[in-house]
C-alpha cells in the first residue's frame, strides 16, 4: 500500500538516481562528484528498498527489502566520510581507510548472515492509516548497534566536529560554504536517522524522511553549477526545488490517494492511480517554478538585485571618482557585485588606433576573448549605429545576418548583454556584461535600469578623461613652471660650478705654463711634487664644491615620477631650497634669517613636492624685495600641525593683487620673469599633501606666507617626543 | 718681460681662491697684483695707490662690479677695467657694461691665463696710448 513513507522513498529513489548519472557526466569529472555520484546512487538503492520494505506483503518480503536496502544504507557514512575529506582537502588518510574496512565487513554481513545484522521482522503501528500505516521493523543485530553507533552516530559526530573546526579555522567564502554545508549534514542524516528509530524500541514514526532527497539535491547542485562556491545561490535554488517537492509530493499523494480509492473500486492495478498525478505535476512544475523564483527573489533577495541599491551606489560611489582606472575597476566589482555576474568587462574607444579595447574586466581570472574590437564588426557598427544594446535573449528580432553577428559578439565576450556607452554625440565604449549566476536571461526591466546606468557612467568616464587630459596639462605646467625657476636660478648655479671649474683649470694651466716657460727651471723635484701635490688639493676642493650643487640641481629638476608620501622632516626640506637660493640672495643682500623649530614633528609628505612649495615661496620672497633685505624661515609645532611661515621685508602686496594670487597666469612680475603658475601650483601641491596655505601682507612692512600641514601620527614620534621630555 | 713691468693689476673677487689664483700666476711673470674680496675693499686700496687694470667680479655682496666702475669712472682714474663674471643673461650686463666704459667682459669660467694675460696686456698697452695721446 502506498503511504507517506513510502511515497518520500519512491521520490528519493528517483530523483537519487538520477542525480547519481547527471553528476556522473556533468560534474566535470572531478573528485567530489565522483564521490558525490556514488553516495547519491547509494540513497537510491537504500530508498528503492525501503520504498519496497514499507509495501511488503509478509515478513520474508520485507526482510529482504531492508536487505536490500541496507546495500545502499551502510554506505552512507563512510562515503560521506569519504566527501568531507576531499571536500577540506585532506589527503587519504589511515581513518578513512578503517572506516572503509568496518563498512565492508558490516556490509559482507549483511548479505550473509540473517541474525547479525537484520533480526526477525514484525509489525508496528499496526494501528494504521495514512501518514502512520503499519510499519515493518527488525531487531537490530550486533553488527547493526556497532553501525548505529561506530559509523552512524560516531563516525557521523566525528566528521560534524572536523566541519565545526574547520568553520572555525577558515574565513570568507569556504567558511560560508562549510556553513552551509553543516546544516545540510544535519538535516539529511537527522532525517533519515529517524527512520531507524522504530527498529530500536522507539515508536516515532519516520515523517523526516524526507529530507533525504533534498539535501541530496543541494549538494549535488552545488557540485555541478557553482563548484560549492556560491551559497546565496544555492540557498535560492535549494528553496525552489524544495518549494517544487512539497508541492508536486502534496498533489501526488492527494490525486494518489484519491485515485487508489476510485481504482481500488474498480479492481484495477494501484500504480494506475499515479497517472493522473504524474500528469498534474508534469503540467504545474514550469509556472510553479517561475512563481517560485520571483518569491524567492522579490523576499529573499529583493527583486533579482536591488535596483535602488545599484543606482544609489553608483551616484554615490562610482561616478564621483575622478580617476579614470579607479572609476573602471569601481564599476566593474559593483557591477558584478550587485547584479550577480559570471563576468564583466569594459572597452574604451582609442582614438589612436580607432578600435574597441578593453580596459577592465573581471573577476581576475576572467580573460575576454576578444581583446579587440574592430569597428568593421558588424554588431559593433550596429551599435555605433543605433546605440541600441545586444541583448542574448532578444536575437530573433534582428535580422538572420545581424543576429549571428551579435550572437558572435556576445561569444566572443562571453557576454549576455551589450551595452554602449554613449558620450558627448558617439559610442564611447561597450559594457559587456556577462550571464547572471541565477542563470536567468537579463529581462526587459534590468535594461530598463542598466541603459540609464549606461549613460551616466558614459558622462563619468567622459569627466575622468578630461581629468586625466587637464591633470596631465598641469603636469606639464608645473614642468615648465620648475624650469622657468631654473633659470633664474642660473646666477647662483653659474658662480658655483663656474667658479670651481675656472680655479681647477686656472691651477693646472698655470703649472703647465710655469714648466714650459721655465719659471721652475730652479726648483728640485721635491719642490715641484710639492707644488703639484698643492694644486691638486686645490682642484679636488673646487670640483667636490661644483659635484655638490649639480647634485643638488639635478635632484631638484628632475620630473617628480608619481608621488613618494614619506615621512618628512620640513626642516631638512626647508634646508635643501635654502642651499640652493641662499647664494643668489646673498648676491642681492638678503640675509636669510632660520628659525627653526628642533623637535618639529614630521609630517606626511612628498618631499620633493615639498621642495618645490619651498623653493617657490622663498624665491617669491627674495624677488618681492629685490635687494638689501631678510627673509626669516620659520617653523614651529602648532598643536596637530606643522607650521611653516616665510616672511619677508619687501614692499607687501597691494590689496587687488591678494585676492588673485593662488589665480594661475596671475603675475605681477616683468613679462619673461615669472609664469603666474608659482603660487598656483604652489597652492595644488600643499592641498594634495593635506596642507594649507595663506597669506597675510602689509604694506611697506612685508609679506608672510603661512603653510600649514598636518603632523604625521605615529607611535614612534610620540615615544620620541616623550624621550625627549624625559 | 720688461714690457709688463710696470703692468699692475687689482683683482677684486669675493672668490679667494681666485684672486689668489690670480697672484699666483700674475706676479712670477713680472706683474704687480693687488687683490680684495669686496667692492669696498678695492675701492680703499685705490685710494691709497693705483693699477692700470682692475679685474672685477660682477656679483658681489655689498657694492657689486658695476658700482664699484661706476666709482672709478667717477673719480676720473684712468683704469682700464675688465669684468670677470660667472652671470650670465645673454649678453644684455655685458653689452650695458661696455657701453658704460668697460674695457672687456670676461665669462667665468676664464678660458685661459694665457688669453687672459693677453687681453690685460692689450688693456695696459691702449691706456698708455691714450696717455700717449693724452
Amino acid at each position: 500500500m502506498i503511504n507517506f513513507y513510502g511515497l518520500s522513498n519512491i521520490f528519493a529513489a528517483i530523483t537519487n538516481t538520477l542525480i547519481a548519472l547527471f553528476v556522473y557526466t556533468k560534474g566535470g569529472g572531478t573528485r567530489l562528484s565522483k564521490i558525490w555520484s556514488v553516495f547519491a546512487s547509494a540513497v537510491a538503492v537504500y530508498a528503492l528498498g525501503a520504498y519496497l520494505a514499507s509495501g511488503a506483503q509478509n515478513a520474508t518480503e520485507a526482510f529482504f527489502w531492508w536487505r536490500f536496502s541496507y546495500v545502499g544504507v551502510i554506505l552512507l557514512p563512510v562515503l560521506f566520510m569519504h566527501f568531507v575529506y576531499a571536500f577540506l582537502d585532506i589527503e587519504r588518510s589511515r581513518g578513512l581507510a578503517l572506516a572503509y574496512a568496518v563498512t565492508g565487513i558490516i556490509w559482507v554481513a549483511n548479505l550473509l548472515s540473517k541474525e547479525l545484522f537484520i533480526g526477525n521482522v514484525s509489525l508496528l503501528f499496526t494501528d494504521s492509516n495514512y501518514f502512520t500505516p503499519a510499519w515493518w521493523v527488525y531487531p537490530p543485530g550486533p553488527l547493526h548497534i556497532l553501525y548505529v553507533l561506530g559509523l552512524y552516530i560516531g563516525l557521523l559526530s566525528f566528521l560534524l566536529f572536523k566541519l565545526v573546526r574547520e568553520y572555525t579555522r577558515t574565513k570568507g567564502v569556504k567558511r560560508k560554504q562549510i556553513g552551509y554545508f553543516f546544516i545540510a549534514m544535519t538535516f539529511g542524516f537527522i532525517g533519515g536517522g529517524t527512520s531507524y528509530l522504530p527498529c530500536f524500541g522507539l515508536e516515532i514514526y519516520p515523517v523526516l524522511n524526507i529530507t533525504v532527497p533534498l539535501y541530496t539535491f543541494i549538494i549535488a547542485y552545488a557540485i555541478i553549477r557553482h563548484k560549492l562556491m556560491d551559497i546565496r545561490i544555492i540557498i535560492k535554488k535549494t528553496i525552489v526545488f524544495g518549494g517544487l517537492f512539497v508541492v508536486a509530493y502534496a498533489i501526488f499523494t492527494i490525486l494518489a490517494s484519491l485515485g487508489m480509492l476510485f481504482y481500488e473500486q474498480l479492481g484495477q492495478n494501484r500504480w494506475m492511480a499515479m497517472l493522473p498525478s504524474i500528469f498534474m505535476i508534469v503540467l504545474v512544475l514550469r509556472p510553479l517554478d517561475r512563481v517560485l523564483r520571483n518569491i524567492t527573489d522579490r523576499y529573499l533577495f529583493q527583486k533579482k538585485y536591488d535596483y535602488k541599491h545599484l543606482l544609489r551606489t553608483f551616484t554615490d560611489e562610482v561616478i564621483t571618482v575622478l580617476g579614470l582606472d579607479e572609476l573602471l575597476r569601481l564599476t566593474v566589482d559593483k557591477l558584478m557585485d550587485i547584479i550577480r555576474l559570471e563576468n564583466i568587462s569594459i572597452f574604451l574607444y582609442d582614438e589612436v588606433s580607432k578600435t574597441y579595447k578593453v580596459m577592465e574586466s573581471s573577476p581576475e581570472d576572467f580573460r575576454v576573448g576578444k581583446k579587440v574590437l574592430d569597428t568593421s564588426d558588424r554588431a559593433v557598427a550596429y551599435m555605433e549605429r543605433t546605440w541600441n544594446c545586444l541583448a542574448k535573449s532578444d536575437l530573433e528580432s534582428k535580422s538572420l545576418q545581424l543576429s549571428q553577428a551579435i550572437a558572435e559578439l556576445l561569444d566572443h565576450l562571453s557576454a549576455d548583454l551589450v551595452i554602449p556607452i554613449v558620450a558627448r554625440g558617439k559610442m564611447a565604449g561597450i559594457l559587456a556584461l556577462g550571464p547572471k549566476k541565477s542563470d536567468e536571461l537579463f529581462a526587459e526591466d534590468d535594461i530598463d535600469i542598466l541603459l540609464p546606468l549606461a549613460k551616466t557612467l558614459s558622462i563619468a568616464i567622459t569627466n575622468a578623461q578630461l581629468f586625466e587630459q587637464l591633470s596631465e596639462a598641469q603636469a606639464q605646467a608645473a614642468q615648465r613652471e620648475k624650469m622657468a625657476v631654473i633659470g633664474t636660478l642660473s646666477a647662483g648655479i653659474n658662480h658655483e660650478i663656474c667658479n670651481p671649474l675656472g680655479i681647477s683649470r686656472g691651477q693646472c694651466e698655470m703649472f703647465l705654463l710655469n714648466l714650459k716657460e721655465g719659471f721652475y727651471d730652479d726648483k728640485s723635484t721635491d719642490e715641484l711634487l710639492e707644488k703639484a701635490k698643492s694644486i691638486m688639493e686645490k682642484v679636488i676642493n673646487e670640483t667636490d664644491r661644483a659635484t655638490v650643487i649639480t647634485r643638488k640641481l639635478s635632484s631638484f629638476a628632475k620630473p617628480a615620477k608619481g608621488e613618494v608620501v614619506e615621512n618628512v622632516n620640513v626642516n631638512e626640506e626647508l634646508e635643501q631650497v635654502l642651499s640652493l637660493v641662499e647664494h643668489d640672495m646673498k648676491l642681492d643682500n638678503i640675509h636669510v634669517k632660520r628659525e627653526f623649530c628642533h623637535d618639529i614633528a614630521v609630517i606626511t609628505a612628498d618631499a620633493k613636492q615639498l621642495q618645490e612649495i619651498f623653493f617657490n615661496i622663498i624665491r617669491n620672497a627674495a624677488q618681492a624685495i629685490g635687494r638689501d633685505g631678510e627673509v626669516t624661515v620659520k617653523t614651529s609645532n602648532a598643536g596637530a600641525d606643522v607650521l611653516v611661515e616665510v616672511r619677508d621685508t619687501g614692499p607687501g602686496i597691494n590689496k587687488g593683487a591678494m585676492d588673485k594670487i593662488f589665480d594661475p597666469f596671475f603675475t605681477t612680475k616683468d613679462p619673461g620673469k615669472g609664469t603666474g603658475l608659482g603660487l598656483f601650483i604652489v597652492k595644488q601641491i600643499i592641498e594634495k599633501n593635506n596642507g594649507r596655505i595663506d597669506v597675510e601682507s602689509q604694506k611697506d612692512v612685508g609679506t608672510v606666507f603661512r603653510l600649514v600641514f598636518p603632523a604625521t601620527c605615529t607611535e614612534s614620534t610620540g615615544a620620541l617626543g616623550a624621550e625627549r621630555a624625559a | 718681460m720688461d714690457s709688463n713691468k710696470s703692468v699692475r693689476i687689482l683683482s677684486v673677487d669675493d672668490e679667494t681662491s681666485f684672486t689668489e689664483l690670480i697672484r699666483e700666476y700674475f706676479i712670477p711673470r713680472g706683474f704687480e697684483v693687488l687683490t680684495a674680496s669686496s667692492g669696498e675693499e678695492g675701492l680703499e686700496i685705490l685710494k691709497h695707490g693705483d693699477c692700470d687694470v682692475a679685474l672685477l667680479d660682477l656679483k658681489m655682496t655689498g657694492l657689486n662690479g658695476e658700482e664699484v666702475m661706476g666709482e672709478i669712472k667717477r673719480s676720473q682714474r684712468d683704469i682700464e677695467i675688465i669684468f670677470i663674471s660667472a652671470y650670465n643673461d645673454n649678453g644684455k650686463t655685458k653689452n650695458s657694461l661696455l657701453k658704460g666704459g668697460a674695457y672687456a667682459y670676461v665669462e667665468k669660467p676664464v678660458g685661459s691665463l694665457k688669453e687672459l694675460e693677453s687681453l690685460i696686456v692689450k688693456a695696459a698697452g691702449s691706456r698708455r696710448g691714450k696717455d700717449e695721446h693724452a
